[in-house]
């Protein structure tokens, strides 16, 4: 997870209300970190409003992982959201999201994008880790949380 | 006691017989096992009465789960376990097999959207 998700890119206090405009607020971060140019982020965004029309990527427990595939990345990059609103998204559980994580990875490599959904839906499955990730109120606790959350898959398979 | 006439029972075993389905299957779809194809065979799987699970190596998933299903991290090519078991399991395996082996990232008839 710490290796994809971007410092940048973490938004503790989103203002979407809706899930267009969270897409388009996390794809804005990772543009603002550097990722897209600015002619670029409406075709992001409107390849992962694509990709939810063929389904929800609310997981339930109040996460979601709406993503896409974008030729010229340098790797699979991500943003993570907060919402303390919440955003209705559709979710198979019914519940609007607080935790989205918005990926966008090269379609040249599937390996990094299933290992990373792994790790976003080991880490949802906790309690323990929802909660924390819901109380980082900056930037900087959200990035030291994800440092010290270890990627269950890497562990797996040392 | 078993009265006399009436069909025996093993003890301690459900009436209906445990017919599993063990089947190994390659996945075929060229970005493996991602959201839309594992939210498709959850879906599928969900029809049938039969408990299904997917192994991949010493990992087991609940196959009508498809958050489950993702932790599997199976890339294209994996080599899978199907395990398929109750009253349906034979017309399950073979619908769960197919939509494993299927390149198409929804499996053969599109389910899933």
């Amino acid at each position: 997870m710490k290796e994809f998700l971007i410092r940048e890119a973490l938004v503790p206090n989103m203002v979407a209300a809706t899930k267009e405009e969270a897409v388009r607020e996390l794809v804005g971060a990772l543009h603002a970190a550097g990722y897209f140019t600015a002619e670029g982020v409406p075709a992001v965004v409107k390849e992962i409003m694509r990709r939810e029309g063929l389904g929800s990527t609310g997981i339930g427990r109040g996460v979601a992982i709406p993503h896409s595939r974008f030729d010229g990345l340098p790797k699979l990059v991500g943003a993570l959201g907060l919402s303390r609103a919440g955003v209705p998204f559709q979710s198979i559980d019914g519940h609007d999201v607080h935790l989205i994580f918005l990926l966008v990875s090269r379609p040249d490599q599937p390996g990094p994008h299933l290992h990373l959904l792994e790790t976003i839906v080991r880490v949802s499955e906790s309690d323990e880790f929802l909660a924390a990730m819901r109380a980082c109120e900056t930037q900087d606790q959200m990035w030291e949380l994800i440092q010290t959350t270890p990627d269950p898959w890497a562990q797996d398979e040392q | 006691m078993t009265p006399a006439g009436s069909p025996a029972v093993e003890d301690g075993l459900p009436i209906t017989e445990s017919r599993a389905v063990r089947v190994p299957v390659v996945l075929r779809n060229p970005l493996g096992l991602h959201m839309r194809p594992a939210a498709a065979f959850a879906k599928a799987a969900g029809k049938f009465l039969a408990d299904v699970k997917v192994f991949k190596g010493t990992r087991t998933a609940n196959g009508k789960s498809f958050t489950n299903l993702l932790m599997l991290a199976a890339g294209p090519g994996t080599e899978l376990i199907l395990q398929v078991d109750g009253p349906d399991a034979e017309d399950a395996v073979r619908a769960l097999a197919d939509l494993l082996g299927s390149p198409s990232p929804d499996g053969v008839d599109g389910v899933g959207h």
